[in-house]
């Protein structure tokens, strides 16, 4: 199920991508794919491309999909290996999701950081206390990892 | 509440015209912005509008720009989208107010709706699940609608398919759902199922299992075979995907590859899905196995090689679609008559009743049964809507769309078929002697079927050597014919001959077209032979008809509606001058031939059946010795191996109009030709010929049967 699925979305995605994301398979094996995201205009990391690595279980869908930033990227929901923390990928996966989802709610989070459960503290303060620094180190970052 | 612009109380005539621009347009909805906010595409149009319901309406197409009054974009969402009537002032206010908005948004379409779909009787098994909660409407399946788990469309492989009854209403195949269910149970503490889709509660596993049960169900009529299901040769859940026997028998051949993907031991002989590796099992307990597939790809092996090789083109369309050659592509399209589908029984489905318990549901629109609908069950035992099948079974196929049975119908009662064989057998038996065994076998019991104008779909010609597992196009007979038995020695018909007058008639052009690119599938070097022999012997006879100065005679098969007649054989035809004169003699004086059966005719024939018998050649031809010798020449490069030779004739050929003929044949040793047929206008017409092993000499004869034989009919 998991290959028919996975060659379904790679269809899908070709017939219809989502806005500022690519993805698809990298070589041949069908599970394991790259993405970027644009970053978003309204955002610190407007101009920049971001890629991922995206590793599907062989139960998918059943388990989500391992998605991971391979760009740097100051976010205080990314750390610096790279590591999304977004509850869709874990506790609050659900089948119906597909990656066209998954790499648009990544996009959402870039325009709106959930400082209020961070994976890297430190940013997620400076999000919270010092928005304009936050935005001028995420520029730096894009414009020295991203562009 | 104060209004941004004035309330119009009657409509401009530019409105009017915008209002019926708009109900003639076909336009789509790009993308919704917001609750009164859309993207419109006009077909024919390259620009995108967007359009905003408000306080004022707002359009970004030039008309409205320049007007600044209703455009035919504002028009179509409120008259089309919306469903406002062309007589409500909402239709033609420039502006709306929030109030308006929403009854607008809420109004008509949502009332349409609820009277549409009254609410289904909720059964007693869901309500127990339930625990009082307030229960939600099924959403409607549409044309693209998937699964959220798979991602397949609903429509297109119509799969049993429940839906969230307690929270979103959003359809799910109930196998997709079994296993994410399973999954979260095994994953997560509290043991809830949520819903894919919103995450609430799906309801718990039990009722999932029970709603795949009453999917699958199929009719209490079968559990007297219960011993039968235990079988463990049947592999019980898993149906061929290619003939789409349900469940298949004998050994199971799964892809490696493809999930879910599974042949019957027959496909698995057929140029199916060829581009993966099988693995199979005789019995469920066993383990899976290596398969060795004996037939090659459905396309030559160098060419597979070839395009792996290079880059694929627009043209190669057909080449790629030959990779993957099943069995749906040569069924044929249904031409059954509606009185036909009308014999079929039909049950009307009763609140508590197994038809409504929770799952079971029409797997053509995969909807439930409510109380009071009519439902209609075909001879395989499955039940759909009665409106849902007679439209699948009179526009598309005349199968059965879960396991492609086909569908023929019993005769208005069984006691006249019962009748009808008996008459057959003392026919054949008593006026010409016939071997009689064969007629009693369990294939013979479909004779009293009759198939409304179906025939036997695909009788096969397969070049496996094993002797076993022979291709069994003849699903109409639903019998399968029993394993040849292994201590008669597997003897190929070592002679083919071929005569006939119009052999090689002027419409070959396009049928050996045609077998070009069949000479890919079994089956296709005999038909080459035969065509290739067809138009050696066309020479031959045209020489000798000009010889001898015998006009050709254009022949049909005649079926004769007398009870005393009802077998048919083929015997030689025009080029008998005896024949002719049977032909002239005919007392129905018109263009048929009457065909006569197992013995030596006033014509001085000789048929099929005493050949067989006599099991020497034939010498039915009385024709100058000439043909003798020069078809006799062609005897020699015989086919190695005919199993089942298939042969039908011209569609085009007018069947006569009335009558129906029941065309039972034994030869001594098994050699049996059958077809019954009930003739309707536009019906077509075959007879089949069957030449089994232990008939050393196939004979063929007779024009119309050779000058007709397609492709289609050998595969």
């Amino acid at each position: 199920m998991a290959l028919k699925r996975i060659k379904k979305e790679l269809q899908d995605l070709g017939r219809d991508p989502p806005a500022h994301c690519s993805a698809g398979p990298v070589g041949d094996d069908l599970f394991h794919w790259q993405a970027t995201i644009m970053g978003p205009p309204e955002s610190p990391y407007s101009g920049g491309v971001f890629f991922l690595t995206i590793q599907f279980p062989t139960d998918y869908p059943f388990k989500p999909p391992k998605v991971s930033f391979t760009t740097r990227i100051y976010h205080p929901n990314i750390n610096s290996n790279g590591s999304i923390c977004l509850d869709i990928l874990r506790s609050q996966w659900s089948p119906a999701l597909t990656i066209s989802k998954v790499l648009l709610s990544i996009s959402s989070l870039l325009t709106d950081p959930n400082p209020d459960d961070p994976l890297v503290p430190e940013i997620a303060k400076v999000y919270k206390t010092d928005r304009n620094k936050y935005e001028s180190v995420g520029r730096e970052w894009t414009k020295k990892y991203a562009m | 509440m104060p209004r941004n612009v004035a309330w119009r109380r009657t409509y401009s005539d530019f409105t009017c015209a915008s209002q019926a621009f708009a109900a003639n347009a076909t336009m789509y909805i790009l993308r919704q912005t917001g609750p009164t906010g859309f993207l419109l595409k006009e077909e024919g149009e390259a620009k995108n509008f967007k359009v905003f319901l408000g306080d004022p309406h707002s359009c970004t197409c030039s008309v409205f720009r320049k007007e600044k009054d209703l455009c035919k974009h504002i028009c179509w969402v409120l008259l089309k989208k919306f469903k406002l009537d062309r007589d409500n002032p909402l239709s033609w206010q420039v502006g709306l107010s929030d109030m308006e908005l929403d009854c607008v948004m809420r109004g008509p379409v949502v009332a349409r709706r609820t009277q549409q779909r009254p609410q289904p009787s909720v059964p007693r098994q869901v309500e127990d699940a339930s625990g009082g909660r307030p229960l939600v409407a099924q959403r409607e399946i549409g044309n693209e609608d998937v699964c959220p788990i798979c991602q397949d469309e609903f429509m297109a492989k119509k799969l049993p398919v429940t839906f969230c009854k307690f929270s979103c209403g959003n359809n799910v195949h109930i196998k997709c759902m079994k296993v994410w269910a399973e999954h979260q149970l095994s994953t997560s503490q509290d043991h809830t199922i949520k819903c894919p889709m919103c995450r609430e509660d799906f309801g718990p596993l039990t009722l999932l299992k029970q709603e795949q049960r009453n999917a699958d169900y199929k009719s209490n009529a079968n559990q007297s075979t219960q011993s039968s299901q235990n079988r463990m040769d049947r592999h019980v859940g898993l149906g061929c995907s290619n003939c789409r026997m349900a469940p298949i028998e004998g050994k199971c051949y799964r892809c490696c590859s493809c999930a879910d993907f599974y042949l019957c031991q027959a496909c698995f002989n057929t140029p199916a899905h060829t581009h993966h590796s099988f693995q199979f099992r005789h019995k469920r307990n066993q383990r899976w196995r290596n398969a060795q597939r004996m037939l090659g790809a459905a396309l030559p092996d160098a060419m597979v090689n070839d395009l792996m090789n290079r880059e694929i083109s627009a043209s190669d369309y057909d080449t790629l679609l030959q990779l993957d050659n099943t069995a749906s592509s040569t069924a044929p399209l249904s031409d059954l008559t509606e009185e036909a589908v009308q014999m079929l029984p039909v049950e009307r489905a009763r609140q508590g009743g197994a038809l409504c318990a929770p799952g079971a549901q029409c797997r053509v629109c995969l909807r439930p049964y409510t109380a009071g609908q009519y439902v209609r069950k075909l001879p395989c035992q499955h039940k759909f809507h009665k409106d849902c099948i007679d439209a699948w079974l009179l526009h598309s196929r005349p199968i059965c769309p879960i396991d492609s049975l086909p569908v023929f119908t019993t005769r208005p009662s069984s006691h006249t078929g019962n009748r009808l064989i008996g008459r057959q057998t003392d026919a054949s038996s008593t006026s010409h002697g016939l071997n009689t065994s064969a007629v009693h076998s369990g294939r013979d019991e479909v004779r009293s079927l009759s198939v409304p104008s179906l025939g036997i779909s695909s009788m096969r010609i397969s070049a496996v050597e094993n002797g076993e597992g022979r291709r069994e196009g003849d699903r109409a007979a639903l019998a399968r014919r029993p394993p040849r038995d292994p201590r008669i020695p597997h003897r190929p018909p070592t002679r083919l001959e071929l005569t006939g007058t119009r052999v090689g008639a002027e419409d070959t052009n396009s049928r050996w077209e045609e077998t070009e690119s069949d000479m890919l599938v079994p089956g296709g070097q005999l038909l080459q032979q035969a065509i290739k022999r067809r138009s050696q012997l066309s020479q031959h006879l045209t020489q000798l008809m000009l010889e001898n100065n015998i006009q050709p005679v254009t022949a049909a098969l005649e079926y004769s509606p007398q009870g005393d007649q009802d077998t048919v054989s083929l015997i030689p035809l025009s080029v008998d001058p005896g024949l002719a004169g049977l032909h002239a003699s005919n007392p129905a004086g018109d263009s048929h031939f009457q065909f006569e059966l197992g013995r030596r005719g006033s014509a001085g024939t000789m048929s099929v059946h005493d050949r067989a018998r006599g099991g020497r050649l034939a010498t039915s031809l009385r024709t100058k010795a000439p043909l003798r010798q020069r078809s006799g020449s062609h005897e020699r490069t015989a086919p190695r191996s005919v199993q089942d030779l298939y042969l039908g004739n011209d569609p085009r050929v007018n069947p006569p109009p009335e009558g129906e003929v029941t065309a039972a044949q034994a030869t001594g040793r098994g050699l049996h030709h059958g077809l019954l047929h009930r003739s309707s206008a536009n019906s077509r017409k075959r007879i089949p010929i069957r030449g089994v092993a232990r008939n050393p000499n196939i004979v063929l004869e007779g024009n119309s049967v050779l000058d007709h034989l397609t492709l289609r009919d050998i595969l």
